[in-house]
């Protein structure tokens, strides 16, 4: 029988994965990985992502399923790799995207060099998500799910051809709510848990409380309009991200919004609404999926956003392109992800480095 | 299944599961209650407390049973040091405790209070210098030193430890869990105030017995009914106990030469690995007979453990945090081993195991071990 190692956060999605993957026949290992910070009970706060409750619903659904079930631990690549890199990227005044870096640096890896021990073929988590093999072309495509509100491919467009040919997405080809009428029908004690929206590793969403007790070189600064006038202090560069409009603590009649974190003269600079239009990007830290460089694609700036079309200016092993939207984006955000598109499918992607 | 995880759970032992099913114990009461029933509990309760007391060679009233060995170890520590008389102040103990003992001693200095740390040795084994040095300072400590250490196996020189406690007048807690025998020893002899022992490590229920010695002064840390002479309240736990002492029986009566021929088999084996490093005291009279443990290489212990559970091989690493994932060795860091801390696996063997089932094993963990080493990628 074939052998999968099937990730399990202890929610509806990869449970199913699992119940999907054993009803296919494959011989299923649960596994869960253990990430965010160990800070005694989470109890009392209400259930964080990687909570004992957490790896207790992995098990038993696991137990339910009839499969082993092993916890991982990689607490330690995860605050060197993910929460480090986290808070480093704000004192730089960008806007990283952790679940993103996970993907790359840690999950994946871990995954299939777990599975490789355990000797199984591959590697299944509930990413919704399609993989298709291009089989003429002895290559892998990477979709978005056919639940495309649910959609993840843009935290998983760092993937590569080796990792793609090794990993199943069961849960793309599926809709949330049919992942969890499949639950229901299996009797699955997940079936109606709640969506996990916040950072695993803030599980009370206080990200500003988070960066607060971790940042190093937040001081105060002027908060200026696009030109130069100041009109108010900012507590730390750290805690504001470009589109933000709340809490701001300016008064000046009419919505303002921060237009660009300064980091050299500490200032951040607010404008309107219509200020926040950008012409472009330039992305690096690329990695691409198909095999040759798109012109046209349509361009993913944001988790919650679905892309808009555009054009790409660079090749294939460039270390930076340039990317040029057909009409202007509101809110690009430095360190945030760049995912290219055509269609449904995944090209590539990068990190944002510059917005003009 | 081949189980080779005593020293975390030692299977139920026959006798325990025929006393558990005899028909009798359907109408058991309280065994503080005074109608039949509960004289019945009361009967029970009173003959287990007796058949330990016996066993070890204490009396009666030494005798404290509770729901396990961390309270057992948690009264021990908190009892004399909280205690009125204030006799004993501060406590002197070290990092290759059993959490039960560890994180009891950094509450308590956290909470302000003195606690010394003794050096530890790379075989794992507490160094008596530095216990001596700190007993100058403070000689009228609570001193809790283990019997063998559950991680790794090494015996810790307690006889060494309890003439130092005692010139200066010093209290002596050890947590026997993984020592019956030098429990009895200890007891026996005169030579320790306060001893810890686990039921389910010896084949019975999860359950404690901590005994004290008469005239060290307890406070009680669960309070309400003046159960257990006013040391323990909580309804008597009669199942337990009695199933504490068969299983303290039965272990105490038991030839330890076959589990001793059974891990001599088991090492033999595991020597021959590439890179496969024997944890503890080099001497085998310095280490327990049912405790193996290893670092095998750079390999990190979860790969190992899941391959093996595949397998069917039931074995373990050190400890594990709340949520079953392995964390690095505190003891195996103590020894020395910083960075490996990860790889700690222990094979423990029991009443039960017999030398087919661990060359069965043996095997099963070299072929794992070669395929592992052979990939040479997962790591920590």
């Amino acid at each position: 029988m074939k052998r999968v190692v099937v990730a399990m956060s202890g929610g509806v999605d990869s449970s199913v994965a699992a119940a999907l993957m054993k009803q296919q026949g494959y011989d299923v290992i649960g596994v869960t990985m253990t990430l965010a910070p160990n800070e005694g009970s989470t109890a009392h706060k209400g259930r964080g992502c990687c909570s004992v409750w957490d790896v207790t619903d992995a098990e038993k659904v696991a137990w339910k399923l009839d499969i082993p079930h092993y916890v991982f631990n990689l607490r330690q690549q995860f605050e060197e790799h993910v929460i480090n890199d986290f808070v480093a990227e704000y004192e730089k005044g960008r806007t990283p995207n952790p679940c993103r870096r996970c993907n790359q640096h840690i999950k994946f890896d871990a995954l299939l060099e777990h599975a490789e021990a355990l000797d199984a073929e591959a590697v299944v988590t509930g990413h919704y998500a399609r993989i298709e093999c291009d089989e003429a072309a002895n290559r892998y495509k990477l979709l978005r799910g056919k639940d495309i509100a649910k959609d993840q491919s843009y935290v998983l467009a760092s993937l590569t051809q080796a990792q793609l040919s090794k990993i199943r997405f069961p849960v793309g080809f599926y809709s949330k709510p049919e992942i969890r009428q499949i639950a229901v029908d299996l009797e699955l004690g997940v079936a109606h848990k709640k969506e996990s929206m916040d950072l695993c590793f803030i599980p009370d969403g206080d990200t500003a409380g988070f960066l607060t007790s971790r940042l190093q070189t937040q001081k105060p600064g002027p908060i200026k309009d696009a030109g130069g006038t100041t009109i108010g202090e900012h507590g730390g560069l750290g805690l504001y991200t470009i589109g933000q409009r709340k809490g701001l603590g300016i008064a000046t009649g009419k919505p303002r919004y921060v237009l660009e974190l300064q980091v050299a003269q500490n200032t951040l600079v607010v404008g309107d609404f219509d200020e926040l239009d950008k012409a472009g990007m330039t992305v690096d830290e690329l990695t691409w999926i198909t095999p040759e460089f798109p012109t046209k694609a349509d361009i993913q700036y944001r988790s919650t956003h679905r892309g808009c079309p555009g054009t790409l200016e660079g090749r294939l092993q460039d270390s930076e392109i340039t990317v040029r939207f057909d009409q202007p984006q509101k809110a690009i955000n430095p360190g945030q992800a760049a995912v290219f598109y055509h269609g449904d499918e995944v090209l590539g992607g990068g990190t944002i480095s510059r917005n003009f | 299944m081949i189980y080779l995880d005593y020293a975390a759970t030692a299977p139920l032992r026959p006798q325990v599961a025929e006393m558990l099913a005899q028909p009798s114990l359907r109408t058991l009461g309280n065994a503080s209650s005074l109608h039949r029933a509960g004289r019945h509990a009361r009967h029970l309760l009173e003959n287990a407390r007796e058949r330990c007391a016996l066993a070890l060679g204490a009396k009666v009233e030494e005798i404290v049973f509770c729901s396990g060995a961390t309270e057992a170890d948690n009264l021990a520590i908190f009892g004399p040091l909280g205690h009125p008389d204030g006799l004993h102040h501060g406590l002197v103990t070290s990092t290759l405790e059993h959490a039960a003992v560890y994180t009891t001693a950094r509450n308590l200095q956290e909470s302000g209070q003195s606690v010394h740390w003794l050096e530890v040795t790379p075989a794992g084994q507490i160094a008596l210098e530095s216990l001596s040095a700190l007993l100058a300072v403070q000689p009228r400590s609570l001193v809790s030193v283990m019997a063998v250490n559950n991680e790794v196996g090494s015996r810790q020189p307690v006889e060494q430890a309890v003439e130092l406690a005692r010139e200066g007048g010093a209290l002596l807690h050890v947590d026997a869990v993984q020592d019956p025998r030098k429990a009895r020893e200890l007891i026996t002899s005169g030579q320790v105030d306060l001893l810890t022992l686990s039921g389910h490590k010896m084949g019975g229920l999860h359950g404690g017995l901590l005994y004290v010695r008469q005239g060290v002064p307890l406070t009680p840390q669960i309070l309400g009914g003046a159960q257990e002479d006013g040391r323990r309240a909580g309804t008597s736990e009669v199942l337990r106990a009695v199933s504490l002492a068969i299983a303290l029986e039965l272990t105490l009566e038991e030839d330890p030469t076959p589990v001793r021929a059974a891990r001599d088999i088991l090492e033999e084996r595991l020597l021959e690995l590439p890179g496969a490093l024997r944890l503890g005291p080099i001497d085998n009279s310095e280490r327990a007979d049912h405790i193996s443990s290893w670092l095998f290489g750079d390999l990190s212990a979860e790969p190992i453990l899941a391959q093996l559970d595949l397998l069917g091989v039931c074995a373990s690493s050190g400890s594990a945090c709340s949520s079953h994932a392995i964390e690095p060795s505190r003891v195996v860091s103590a020894m020395g081993y910083g960075e490996r801390a990860m790889g700690l696996v222990r094979f423990s063997l029991g009443w039960k195991t017999g030398d087919d089932e661990v060359r069965r094993a043996a095997d099963l963990v070299e072929e794992t071990l070669k395929k592992m080493m052979a990939r040479e990628k997962v790591k920590r």
